[in-house]
């Protein structure tokens, strides 16, 4: 029955670059069933630029997802593709850098448009 | 910070003011009333001796006025009315005082002044003793009460000065500037502490996500001291802008800063850093790929 279930999260593909959408509320078993849909399309595509992970639905982010975040794209990045983190919120960074969050090695842009150049730079 | 506002009845209460007590001054009025004028000559005379004389009552004109608003309040003293209107009327006296800067100092002695006049008089009558005490109690009741409203009204005024002042210090002291599509410059002066500096990240992000920014510049050449602390916070403020994806260029490191920052072993990272704000403009327009040419 689990192949039935899907995270709710809209992967697309636009400018040759992959786009995740987050609109609802990260949760662990959520981000476990996206970070399966993600790899699986990734891997279907052979001319990408790269991941854009669009956060800007979001109002809050807690460390443990945001942790979760990070490590699905370090997975990205073994399958040889850079992600880059779009429009997050000024509340969320706020409230992300008061937790100490470890930002290393993360690349964030302010839009879409933004997300795009740098990952044609990036290539 | 919110004051606990009593009204009349309650006022009463808590000076244990009693239908007996507004009888006694009543009583008192008759007597009192024909002397007030002379007393309140005898308390200018007094006033004249004063520093705050010269400052506040100096203008015949504001004198006479000031001298009548003394005749009709000792009145409505003795009539002992003491309703909301009048515990109103009380307030707005203290809110006066507040907004014209007359010390509570001077008001204070003032009804002192006054209490002492009245008490003279008391005595000069051949009431039997009990009654004057009576009197003299009730007077001394009433008046305090009056002194409370006058100073509580005052001091809700200062204070709402006060909070009104610090949020525009607060504004003032992060004025996040566009210079450019997509660049916007914070030149911060004085001290930076905890609250400042989540002031400052606030203020910054919400400018970031308004104008769509791709640099920023936090120009430090006014701060006073970089210490661990406020390394802390300037490095925590750039990770929170590049978490927004937008580059932060700290500028204005003097000779001093760099040294310090060395010395305490502060790990800055990445973080672009230049000595003045001229080549931190260069690298921000380099980055937007973008040049200033002379024509």
């Amino acid at each position: 029955m689990s192949n039935w279930v899907k995270s709710g999260i809209p992967i697309q593909l636009h400018s040759q670059c992959v786009i995740a959408s987050f609109q609802l509320d990260l949760q662990k078993d959520l981000l476990k069933l996206f970070q399966q849909e993600l790899l699986d399309e990734i891997v279907k595509h052979n001319h990408i630029k790269g991941i854009i992970f669009d956060l800007s639905g979001l109002d809050i982010i807690d460390l443990m997802d945001f942790e979760h975040l990070r490590s699905i794209i370090s997975m990205i990045k073994l399958t040889g593709y850079d992600t880059v983190i779009s429009g997050l919120r000024p509340t969320v960074v706020s409230s992300l850098i008061m937790m100490d969050a470890n930002i290393d090695n993360l690349l964030s842009s302010i839009s879409l448009d933004e997300a795009v150049v740098i990952l044609d730079t990036k290539k | 910070m919110e004051v606990i506002s009593r009204n009349a009845t309650q006022l009463c209460d808590l000076y244990e003011i009693t239908k007996e007590d507004i009888e006694a001054v009543r009583e008192f009025k008759p007597v009192a009333i024909d002397k007030i004028p002379e007393m309140v000559d005898s308390w200018y005379k007094w006033l004249k001796t004063t520093a705050e004389f010269q400052e506040y009552f100096a203008d015949p004109l504001t004198l006479h006025r000031v001298q009548k608003l003394q005749l009709s309040f000792w009145e409505e003293f003795f009539d002992a009315n003491i309703n909301d209107q009048y515990v109103s009327s009380r307030k707005s006296v203290g809110e006066v005082h507040a907004r014209i800067g007359l010390s509570q100092e001077i008001y204070l002695a003032g009804v002192d002044h006054f209490l002492s006049l009245f008490i003279e008089i008391l005595l000069a009558q051949d009431w039997d003793n009990a009654k004057i005490n009576k009197v003299r109690r009730a007077l001394n009741k009433i008046a305090h009460m009056d002194m409370t409203i006058i100073v509580q009204s005052y001091e809700h005024v200062v204070n709402q000065k006060i909070t009104a002042q610090s949020k525009t210090l607060m504004a003032m002291s992060t004025p996040v500037t566009q210079l450019w599509d997509g660049l916007l410059l914070l030149p911060v002066v004085g001290l930076i502490d905890s609250r400042r500096a989540q002031d400052i990240m606030d203020n910054t992000l919400n400018h970031i996500s308004q104008h769509h920014a791709q640099s920023f510049i936090l120009d430090i050449s006014g701060v006073a001291v970089v210490d661990t602390a406020v390394a802390n916070h300037l490095i925590k403020i750039t990770k929170a802008t590049k978490l927004m994806g937008c580059e932060c260029i700290i500028s204005g490191l003097s000779p001093a800063v760099a040294q310090t920052i060395v010395e305490l072993g502060i790990d800055v990272g990445t973080i672009r850093t230049t000595a003045n704000l001229k080549a931190a403009i260069g690298i921000a327009f380099q980055k937007l790929n973008m040049k200033i040419v002379k024509q």
